[in-house]
């Protein structure tokens, strides 16, 4: 009886044994060197949220990475930083991309990490009598030039068949519109957020919301200088922030408090921006073709000193996101 | 644990594994149903992009009102599609909500497209807006195409892996379930024949006759019970074997009771009730067996015929009861005296019968019969008196006076018959010679025996004569007895039977001390007489023979060269092989052996040759036709040159002619004697005619 039984006992022990050492190799099995040293530029919004879940849960270090933030605000200043190589990667929005692309330095876009077709927000005062698109001809409407807040206007003004020269545009920093909107110096602010938000809540202001989700996408993107990081280290960098958007799509509430613990910002700030975001890894003809518009847009404009357009392709690199994501077409 | 639970146990874990099974592949078919409603609905998302792609291409060619109304309507249908997926797993989720967001911008833009072709015509700046619009949607759309085809694809791969994974869980557990109903399919299975094997060979051994297999079942269950059963059974079947064991002790008992029984019965009518002796029917019927045995082994046996003399006298007188009691006392008389293979039996009335048997001789027949009489010698106390008690015996010997039961008795019954006449108190052998004889060798025996107590034995020397010399050469001692009653006795009258009864041992060793004390003084005179002494094979069988010889030798101090033993050549032959060590020990001690009376004893010549012996006597039969009889005397001569050819010396007795000395003389004998030269004579005489040198 005692020998049946020690023989069943060990049985089971092995099967268990055997399921698990199998289960955590599946896991595990992929990043089993050193830890590779990563230095990314992460702009300081709650668009950098696959960054902070990936740091926050480890899936860094599970990738085989040491990896090192340098938070910067704005993706513009990111791509700076690792332009001059004080950071492997950056994560920079697709204006950015698109201004960088016309100076032909030598940069990829490894993946887009988050989009919202809403993060630019047309603001009015009240008391300007701005109650729909129409009535923001001959209106002083404050922009950061030669920003999406500036091409986000013009096309918010072209959809809705508003002429661009009727209104007078004013820019400062953004950091001012909410301000200037109270004060009255302006009638409208094109601002992202969390400015938006802000100018919105600034006391005893009398401020709305024109509608406009849907024209103008903006994306946060991961770029990286071609001979900073080997292959290797961009699919660890990208796996993990693979797991990041999964974790995020399933655990909204987490992700938000890792992010909260991460920015200074109020909750409510943050759930209004965030129900715009969508966090997925992705790189497609949409993409392409939204840089395509903002570059004739600059062009037209005189933004840039170029009058042809960029060959945007040669910019994007998929070929590592497909690896770790086979559902990607690429270009 | 008992059989029944364990074959409900069995049962139970089979109705598990069952369940089990059922409920693992309605498991596994509910997931792969959602699995399948999932990949239908993505599928369905996809299609419902595909089909606002489609009408927003037409709008873009017709640029009509139609194309967005249904492009919104279908966006609304595509807008309940997603809202209805809340099962997303992994990756989905993310495209999903991402179409989510899509789908809300494009909701805008398509109101703004479908306000743009309110009115008719479409103004300059409605067609600017409308493309620009038409970008917007463009890019919008593509993002949403990519995004329906991205959650396609993980729906797929997600509810591809998620079977798998169902599938492996479900697997495990039902191989671990199945290897837990087997295992106690097997532990039960075990259990069975672990136990029927240990009944099977405790039966098997009972079976066997064996009651001392002891079955043991460590397991607490029905079987351990049979056992316990079988074992009581075993204990049972052990004390009646008990009982068995003690009625056959019983019955071998009875049997033996039965048997002593049926001997006591076979004795009372085999045997005399007065007496407790063999019966008439009992006596013969040994007799028979004995007689058949003597002559098996032809030897000889006697039949005595015992009657009390005058016993009708003491029955008379003194009552039968007395008689009774004189013949008890008869039988047990008779039986102290005879030996236990003779066998006594009382026939009837007062006689008796007796097998004597083994007897060497008629005489020890006749010594039996003395023993018997004597045995009645002591007086008997009858009634208070004292009685004289005698008895009349008649002898027949077996095969001399019959061969059969029959005769031996008839002729003992009939010697009896004539002791009585005679004088009673006496025995007969049915052939009166045999009588004569028995008596007088019993008479002689007797006569030898006191004879050699009273030391009647004389030595008497006849003289030995070189031939060449015709001087002294030996003395041959010779014995004569100087019986009582008859006088001087020669050797010939009792020599034969003293050898017969033994006897002849101490009157040779008598003799010899006799011989070699008279020789020791006349060996002074005389140094190179030699003395001759006749030796009886039974004395030169004895084993201390040469060794009392040799200290008798010392004791007179006689030299053993001096000393001539004569061995009667016939019966030397007979025993050559345990005489010859003591021969040539006689011969080391220097003493001459001579072969008497040599030639009738049919010695070979191997023989002479073997044996130590030094000198021939020619015996004096062959002397005595010496002259006259040419055979005798060729004899003779041939007797003498064979002596001279073995370097043997010779000497001739019963010499009576100077005729005869001197033909042995010339034939070459060296030495002679005989009544030519002296008869034995008296040792006086030897001394006065040899030895007084004063």
């Amino acid at each position: 009886m005692t020998r049946g039984r020690l023989f069943f006992g060990l049985l089971t022990i092995t099967l268990l044994a055997v399921v698990l050492f199998t289960v955590r190799n599946q896991k595990t099995a992929t990043f089993t060197d050193n830890a590779t040293a990563v230095t990314i530029a992460v702009s300081t919004t709650p668009l950098s949220a696959p960054f902070y879940v990936a740091r926050e849960l480890g899936y860094f270090n599970q990738a085989g990475l040491d990896v090192k933030f340098l938070e910067v605000a704005g993706g513009s200043a990111c791509f700076q930083m690792m332009m001059s190589g004080e950071a492997d990667m950056a994560t920079s929005s697709n204006s950015v991309i698109m201004f960088n692309g016309f100076n032909e330095v030598p940069f990829s876009v490894l993946a887009s990490f988050v989009s919202s077709d809403n993060d630019i927000k047309i603001m009015a005062r009240t008391s300007s009598g701005i109650d729909s698109p129409k009535d923001l001809a001959e209106k002083k409407i404050a922009v950061v030039k030669g920003s999406a807040s500036d091409y986000f206007l013009y096309s918010y003004l072209a959809v809705n068949g508003v002429n661009v020269d009727s209104v007078s545009v004013v820019s400062m920093p953004p950091d001012h519109m909410p301000l200037a909107l109270h004060r009255g110096e302006v009638d409208a602010i094109s601002a992202w957020e969390p400015y938006a938000y802000e100018s919105l809540n600034k006391k005893s202001s009398a401020v709305h919301l024109l509608p406009s989700k849907g024209i103008y996408s903006l994306t946060f993107n991961l770029v990286a200088r071609p001979d900073s990081l080997t292959k290797d280290a961009q699919h660890r960098v990208i796996t993990a922030l693979h797991n990041a958007v999964t974790y995020i799509a399933h655990n909204p509430h987490k992700a938000k408090e890792i992010v909260l613990r991460h920015l200074a910002l109020n909750p409510k700030q943050l759930n209004w921006a965030w129900q715009d975001y969508s966090f997925k890894l992705s790189m497609n003809r949409a993409f392409l073709v939204s840089l395509e518009s903002q570059s004739r847009w600059a062009i037209s404009n005189g933004m840039v000193d170029k009058d042809r357009l960029p060959d945007f392709t040669s910019y994007i690199d998929t070929r590592v996101l497909s690896q770790v994501d086979t559902s990607v077409i690429g270009m | 644990m008992s059989i029944n639970a364990r074959l409900l146990v069995l049962v139970v874990a089979s109705v598990l594994l069952t369940l089990l099974i059922a409920a693992a592949t309605a498991i596994n078919l509910k997931a792969q149903d959602d699995n399948h409603k999932r990949v239908e609905k993505s599928s369905e998302i996809q299609l419902g992009i595909s089909l606002v792609r489609t009408y927003f291409n037409m709008h873009e060619r017709y640029k009509d009102r139609k194309s967005i109304e249904n492009a919104i309507a279908q966006h609304h249908r595509l807008r309940d599609a997603i809202n209805d997926l809340n099962n997303a797993v992994g990756n989905e989720l993310v495209y999903i909500n991402s179409i989510r967001q899509n789908i809300e911008g494009l909701s805008f833009l398509l109101e703004e497209m479908l306000s743009v072709h309110s009115g008719g015509e479409l103004s300059e700046i409605d067609i600017k807006v409308h493309q620009h619009l038409l970008d917007r949607m463009n890019n919008n759309l593509l993002a949403m195409a990519d995004d329906g085809f991205r959650l396609s694809h993980y729906t797929l791969s997600n509810s591809w892996s998620s079977t798998k994974k169902s599938s492996y869980i479900v697997a495990t557990v039902l191989f671990l379930a199945t290897l837990l109903t087997i295992y106690i399919a097997l532990k039960t299975l075990y259990v069975f024949r672990d136990n029927i094997n240990k009944l099977h060979l405790g039966i098997e051994k009972t079976s066997s006759g064996q009651l001392d297999a002891d079955i043991y079942i460590s397991e607490n269950n029905e079987l351990s019970e049979l056992a316990k059963n079988l074992n009581r059974m075993q204990e049972n079947l052990k004390r009646t074997m008990i009982t068995n064991d003690e009625l056959q002790q019983e019955v071998s008992e009875r049997t033996r009771e039965l048997e002593n029984q049926k001997k006591n019965l076979k004795n009372i009518a085999e045997h005399d009730n007065l007496t407790g002796l063999p019966n008439r029917g009992f006596f013969l019927e040994a007799l028979k067996h004995t007689l058949d045995r003597c002559e098996r082994q032809k030897s000889i046996a006697a039949v005595f015929f015992i009657d009390l003399d005058k016993f009708k006298h003491i029955n008379d007188s003194l009552g039968h009861d007395v008689g009774d009691i004189a013949l008890k006392n008869m039988a047990t008389r008779f039986q102290s005296v005879l030996r236990k293979s003779d066998l006594l039996a009382r026939i009837g009335g007062d006689e008796f019968t007796v097998i004597a048997e083994p007897l060497e001789s008629p005489e020890d027949a006749a010594l039996i019969a003395d023993k018997l009489l004597q045995s009645l010698a002591p007086a008997c106390t009858l009634n208070g008196n004292l009685h004289y008690l005698h008895c009349s015996i008649g002898i027949s010997i077996y095969p001399d006076d019959g061969i059969d039961c029959n005769s031996l008795m008839k002729h003992s019954d009939s010697a009896m018959y004539k002791a009585k006449q005679i004088n009673g108190n006496s025995f007969l052998f049915y052939n009166r010679s045999m009588t004569d004889e028995v008596i007088y060798k019993i008479q002689l025996e007797a006569e030898l025996r006191s004879a050699i107590l009273h030391r009647q034995f004389e030595v008497f020397y006849q003289p030995q004569i070189d031939l060449t010399t015709n001087k002294l050469f030996g003395l041959e001692a010779l014995i004569r007895w100087r019986h009582p009653e008859k006088g001087l006795t020669l050797p010939i009258n009792f020599i034969a039977h003293a050898e017969e009864r033994g006897l002849i041992i101490d009157i040779g060793s008598q003799f010899v001390g006799q011989v070699f004390s008279q020789f020791s003084q006349w060996k002074e005179q005389t140094n190179d007489c030699i003395l001759a002494i006749n030796i009886s094979i039974q004395q030169l069988t004895q084993n201390d023979f040469v060794k009392n010889l040799e200290r008798k030798l010392n004791t007179f101090n006689i030299p053993g060269e001096l000393l001539e033993l004569e061995i009667t050549e016939g019966h030397l032959i007979h025993d050559i092989e345990t005489t010859l060590e003591q021969l040539k020990a006689l011969k080391h001690l220097g003493i001459t052996i001579c072969l008497d009376d040599f030639g009738t004893g049919y010695s070979s010549l191997a023989h002479l040759k073997r044996l130590p012996i030094s000198k021939l006597k020619i015996d004096q039969s062959f002397i005595a036709g010496f002259i006259d009889n040419p055979e005798n005397k060729a004899i003779c001569q041939t007797i003498i040159a064979l002596a001279k050819a073995l370097k043997l010396s010779i000497v001739a007795e019963g010499v009576e002619t100077n005729d005869q000395a001197e033909n042995l003389k010339l034939a070459g004998c060296d030495q002679a004697q005989g009544f030519l030269y002296s008869r034995a004579l008296p040792a006086e005489k030897i001394h006065e005619l040899y030895f007084n040198q004063s």
